[in-house]
């Protein structure tokens, strides 16, 4: 049940952790106590004042949403495609990719107001458009497809990674959101998508299977991200006396 | 009810039962959350206990004392002790008020 702690902001556990196992130990709690866990630590993310924490504005849990959004609307438009099977792609994978990136730029820039946040985001748009580009005027064949598929898999890779970073997961987390996001599922889609596999309509199943996971690793990011706020390099955790806590 | 509960939202309740809790003595977190069952009936969860003690500790109206091993008593501060006497005392007025109100009521 102790697990459940993790779920609770690093400065919390800091501070209230081990007396928290200590109650928890002298009287274990079923799922009604453990949803009551569950949203105290949601509650201890969005309250980071109660820890001594500077308090989030609501333009700091924005990037949080962006990136909610994206996922949601990226995992929408290929269940679509799965339900309905269209033949175009439509504007949703677009939206949900701008979203993405501008989720990662506002949470920077939140966060540090740093011209290396502008020049990241000034990159990851110059390969958002060079993704496209390429499969227009280099012709067709393998090498189109190479180009826009390492353009693609580093533009949503990089976008992934830099997302995980600023979301605070862990490293273990962070690598099986990306692998499970997006690796594995990219090993998947290159047969697929260079035509060994089906490309009737009965393919698409296959292409959403592969495509899905990326989405959905952006949803969880972005709650994570929400709750988390964009935290600052001035947010270290809190190691004040409890004295001095207790008194402001 | 006062301010200084009334801006506790959904921790306000959890935060008064606490604070009577603590009225005749020191209690770590279990020790608060039995006592808060036995007078009000209701069982307090650990995640609500540690939102209302945080919310306490950081207004002024309790204080954290020294951890024994993995419990960490809680006291009243002079403030917490003032802010529950007036929040008692409000209530005592309301309940007085509805049950004269009652007593009065034509059958």
């Amino acid at each position: 049940m102790s697990r459940l702690l993790r779920l609770y902001p690093a400065a919390w556990r800091e501070r209230y952790e081990a007396e928290f196992i200590g109650t928890l130990q002298e009287r274990p709690v079923g799922l009604t106590g453990s949803v009551d866990i569950f949203y105290g630590a949601i509650d201890a993310h969005l309250h980071p004042e109660l820890i001594g924490g500077a308090p989030h504005a609501w333009t700091h849990r924005l990037p949080g949403l962006m990136a909610t959004a994206a996922g949601l609307i990226w995992s929408g438009f290929y269940l679509r495609i799965l339900l309905a099977a269209p033949e175009e792609w439509g504007y949703g994978v677009l939206i949900a990719m701008l979203l993405m990136l501008f989720a990662v730029l506002g949470d920077y820039i939140n966060a540090y107001l740093r011209p290396i946040a502008l020049t990241i985001c000034a990159l990851l748009a110059a390969a958002l458009l060079a993704g496209v580009q390429p499969l227009n005027v280099i012709g067709s064949g393998m090498l189109n497809f190479a180009l826009g598929a390492t353009a693609s898999l580093l533009l949503s890779g990089g976008m992934l990674t830099l997302a995980a970073l600023r979301a605070g997961v862990g490293a273990g987390v962070r690598w099986l959101l990306i692998a499970g996001g997006l690796l594995v599922p990219v090993i998947v889609a290159i047969p697929i998508m260079g035509g060994f596999g089906p490309n009737d309509p009965g393919g698409a199943p296959a292409m959403v299977v592969a495509i899905l996971p990326y989405g959905i690793a952006w949803t969880i990011i972005g709650l994570r991200m929400t709750l988390r706020g964009s935290v600052t390099i001035h947010d270290a955790p809190i190691t004040k006396p409890i004295t001095e806590v207790s008194a402001t | 009810m006062t301010n200084a509960l009334g801006e506790l939202g959904r921790f306000a309740e959890p935060a008064l039962y606490i604070l009577v809790s603590l009225s005749d003595g020191p209690k770590h977190g279990y020790a608060i959350m039995t006592d808060v069952e036995a007078f009000s009936g209701a069982p307090m969860g650990p995640g609500t206990l540690y939102g209302a003690l945080a919310r306490l500790e950081r207004r002024g109206l309790i204080e954290a004392l020294e951890p024994e091993e993995r419990r960490r008593p809680y006291r009243l501060t002079a403030l917490g002790a003032t802010t529950i006497q007036a929040q008692l005392m409000q209530l005592n007025s309301f309940v007085r008020t509805g049950l004269g109100r009652l007593d009065r009521k034509p059958s």
